[in-house]
């Protein structure tokens, strides 16, 4: 940790970043791949620049809206997705150590750990505002907010998302979002542009759209893309929501998708297994999932990319917070925080058309939400589909909870059971 | 178990509190017996569900807590890093001890609550169930939105109990309820004084009577014990004792209490949702009934699920003063991230004042006893040092 301060820490993020668009440029990768780096690069240096060009900087939380902040002249600073690239390419559980020695639980979530670390480590640009949502995502998250406004010395705003889904939950948002609005007028003196927003919300329908019909291609047989190629909207989705450059990274990787399942050519050079990964990958060691891919000819075809419940976003409302507010509950996955009765029919239907072999879940230790409703999907997949399941037990950026050793040691022995049932299937 | 002489050395019992440990003790034989009598039982979970609007459709509601000393069937159904509180809750219901219920009226709290509503619908029947959401934090705009939930329980209520919620029976609940507020408020204030009349074990089982009985009755229990308070005049003295205030996770184990009273400790002040969090705050009987409810359960002592976190801070700190504490027992359920995350502030907020805290960690269930006695003494004596 000597050594380094918060804007080394962004530089290299920044120049990692160039480093990968170059490679990319140099070596042909596909226009998906350059698009992909060109707008994460342009990401670290909009945050990185917004200092000179005397724009707020704005700590948020996953749900809260970059939307809204672009249409005001804020830049976001996506926090939880930040610590996690940062925390990928680093490897060093120094950071969580220092979170939990400020207080931050041993049990919470590791990438809130490492955010307090990091913060206190001085490794994070400083915010002129922080945003986070409550109650979602969830308890450690909201509470790790709280400590960072005492930390950095800036008070938080809490957007308030409603645990429900339906019209007037809609409604609700979309007033606790004006109301968030004017707090960022006051506290900025920026003022919302109409005009912009109503852009930015056009371009992210398409992106939804894009993203969308990406995901759904990956019931088809083969599955077109491997694992990280899926995952990489992660990012970017959290990080630049709304953007052209986001929009056109979907449409490119929809494109060269849709290619590919018209030539039936898939993600790995031969599928034998399709099987789901629920939850965060192992971050620590993601040549993991390669390995698991390639040695079992395993393809990913489901992910918190397309299991997640979702309608599409829609432009249809009257007003452009309402719309704002159906999208932001209809992103990412978000509707998985609410009660389990109401996706659960949705997660098990998509399940049913990836014809899968096998569900994996691995459950972030510290996530109390999603392991405790996946307890309940378990019954439900094994009920409904039948699915062989395995749980793993681990943390997305902390290979002390289960070693990558560990985590091979269990996904061979899945395998091993997947493909003895597969020939037996074959056979009969 | 005896859980009237807490103290050493003092004569703390009182005819009442017992009458409220048996009322706990026996919840289930008399919430069968209240059954029987023709009225719907309903749980609830948390102090942010709105027990008035239950109380105004004829039905009693019962809070739904622990009890089992193991949890081999919510084990089995739950995650490791699911809390104790709502592993033991929902063992007791696996097990049938629940069975006289109608129904399950759950709120968004925290992580654990919100799946533990998930986990017991899909696992124990229910003829009626719900989850609210109630927002974290008070303006105008939120105290609209509790409304309409409110309004929607109001109606859902309705239906299944096929009694009317009128304007005049939530009036009637609400004047009930608060009437408790000011009867327990009451006993608060005594518990300033130098001499209080209860230790926090006793008002723990006065708190707790409450969640399980219908208020009217315990009402009237209320005014029991204060009246037997006033009779018998002198309050516990305190003779080096330290007056002491708890904070933390759930908490409804009376013997916890008691273990730091015999270790030297007096708790006279609390932020327990079994405690001062529960009944503190009034809901103002002028105001359209469901906005009143709304506008009180927001802005009532918060716990943390409540944001910005500032205004808990400063209820904890005000409380600490008012009741004149020598230090502050924090304690917290393992994986609890609300209350275990928020400590930083909440030291750093009474330490600014001149307060000590001491942070324990348990679970659910009261064990490792000889543990926290160590730690307790250690913490006490390091407070007499100080003063010397």
């Amino acid at each position: 940790m000597k050594g380094i301060d918060r804007n080394m820490v962004l530089e290299k993020m920044l120049a990692g970043a160039e480093s990968r668009l170059e490679y990319r440029k140099i070596h042909a990768i596909s226009k998906s791949g350059r698009y992909y780096a060109e707008a994460i690069r342009n990401y670290y240096a909009q945050v990185r620049n917004a200092g000179e060009e005397d724009k707020p900087l704005a700590w948020t939380s996953l749900f809260i809206p970059v939307e809204l902040l672009y249409a005001m002249g804020i830049v976001p600073f996506v926090l939880e997705q930040y610590v996690i690239q940062f925390m990928a390419q680093e490897l060093n559980t120094d950071y969580l150590d220092l979170g939990e020695g400020l207080g931050f639980s041993s049990e919470s979530c590791s990438p809130h750990k490492a955010a307090i670390g990091m913060a206190k480590a001085g490794l994070l640009p400083l915010p002129d505002l922080i945003l986070s949502t409550a109650p979602l995502t969830c308890d450690s998250s909201t509470t790790m907010f709280e400590l960072l406004g005492d930390l950095c010395n800036c008070p938080g705003y809490f957007l308030d998302l409603p645990y429900s889904y339906d019209e007037e939950a809609v409604k609700y948002l979309a007033r606790e979002l004006q109301e968030l609005a004017q707090y960022l007028k006051d506290r900025t003196g920026r003022r919302l542009n109409q005009g912009k927003l109503e852009e930015i919300l056009k371009i992210s329908r398409q992106t939804d759209h894009y993203f969308h019909l990406t995901h759904q291609l990956r019931r088809s047989i083969p599955s077109p893309l491997r694992a990280r190629e899926a995952f990489s909207a992660f990012a970017l989705r959290f990080y630049c929501e709304g953007l052209p450059e986001t929009l056109e990274f979907f449409k490119a990787q929809y494109e060269e998708t849709r290619d590919k399942v018209e030539r039936q050519q898939g993600g790995l050079p031969e599928e034998r297994l399709r099987v789901a990964w629920f939850g965060l990958y192992p971050f620590f060691d993601m040549k993991l999932i390669d390995w698991m891919e390639d040695t079992y000819k395993a393809s990913v075809a489901a992910d918190m990319m397309n299991l997640l419940p979702f309608e599409e976003n829609q432009l249809s409302f009257s007003d452009p917070w309402e719309t704002l507010a159906w999208n932001r509950l209809n992103f990412m996955g978000l509707r998985c925080c609410l009660p389990y009765e109401g996706f659960k029919e949705d997660m098990i239907n998509t399940c049913r058309e990836m014809n899968l072999d096998g569900f994996i879940f691995f459950a972030n230790f510290g996530c109390k939400q999603t392991s405790n409703f996946f307890m309940l999907l378990r019954k439900d997949l094994s009920k409904e589909l039948g699915l062989p399941i395995l749980m793993i037990t681990g943390d997305p950026l902390d290979p002390r909870i289960t070693s990558t050793h560990q985590i091979k040691s269990l996904l061979d022995e899945y395998f091993k059971t997947l493909e003895a049932k597969a020939s037996k299937v074959r056979r009969s | 178990m005896t859980t009237t002489n807490t103290i050493k050395g003092a004569d703390v019992s009182m005819t009442t509190i017992k009458k409220f440990e048996d009322t706990f003790t026996q919840r289930d034989m008399l919430a069968r017996k209240w059954k029987q009598e023709g009225r719907a039982l309903m749980g609830w979970v948390c102090t942010y569900v709105p027990e008035e609007i239950i109380y105004a459709a004829g039905a009693l509601p019962i809070r739904v807590l622990g009890g089992a000393q193991e949890t081999p069937l919510a084990d089995a159904t739950l995650y490791s890093n699911a809390c104790s509180f709502i592993r033991n809750c929902l063992e007791m219901g696996l097990d049938k001890r629940y069975d006289s219920l109608d129904g399950l009226v759950s709120v968004n709290t925290c992580d654990h609550i919100r799946r533990f509503f998930d986990v017991w619908t899909y696992h124990i029947p229910m003829p009626f169930k719900i989850i609210l959401s109630v927002p974290t934090k008070v303006t105008e705009n939120t105290i609209r939105f509790f409304t309409q939930e409110l309004s929607r329980f109001r109606h859902s209520l309705e239906e299944f109990t096929g009694n009317r919620i009128t304007i005049d029976s939530l009036r009637s609940a609400i004047g009930t309820y608060n009437r408790t507020r000011i009867l327990l408020g009451k006993l608060y204030e005594k518990k300033k004084s130098l001499n209080p009349p209860l230790t926090g074990t006793q008002t723990l089982h006065t708190i707790l009577a409450g969640m399980v009985m219908p208020k009217d009755q315990y009402n009237v229990l209320l005014e029991e014990l204060l009246q037997e308070i006033e009779t018998k005049g002198s309050g516990i003295s305190q003779d080096g004792k330290l007056r002491l205030m708890v904070c933390g996770s759930e908490l409804e184990h009376p013997e916890f209490l008691e273990l730091i009273e015999q270790s030297g400790g007096l708790v006279v002040a609390d932020d327990l949702c079994n405690g001062a969090r529960y009944f503190w705050g009034m809901v103002d009987p002028e105001e359209e009934p469901l906005n009143a409810l709304a506008r009180r359960y927001l802005s009532r002592f918060p716990c943390p699920r409540m944001h910005p976190l500032e205004s808990r801070v400063q209820y904890i700190v005000q409380m600490a003063q008012d009741f004149a504490v020598d230090g502050v027992i924090y304690e917290v359920i393992k994986f609890c991230d609300l209350h275990a995350n928020t400590y930083p502030l909440i030291k750093k907020g009474l330490q600014e004042v001149g307060v000590p805290v001491l942070k324990l960690e348990r679970e659910y269930l009261f064990s490792a006893t000889g543990q926290l006695k160590t730690r307790i003494q250690a913490f006490f004596e390091n407070i007499s040092s100080a003063r010397i």
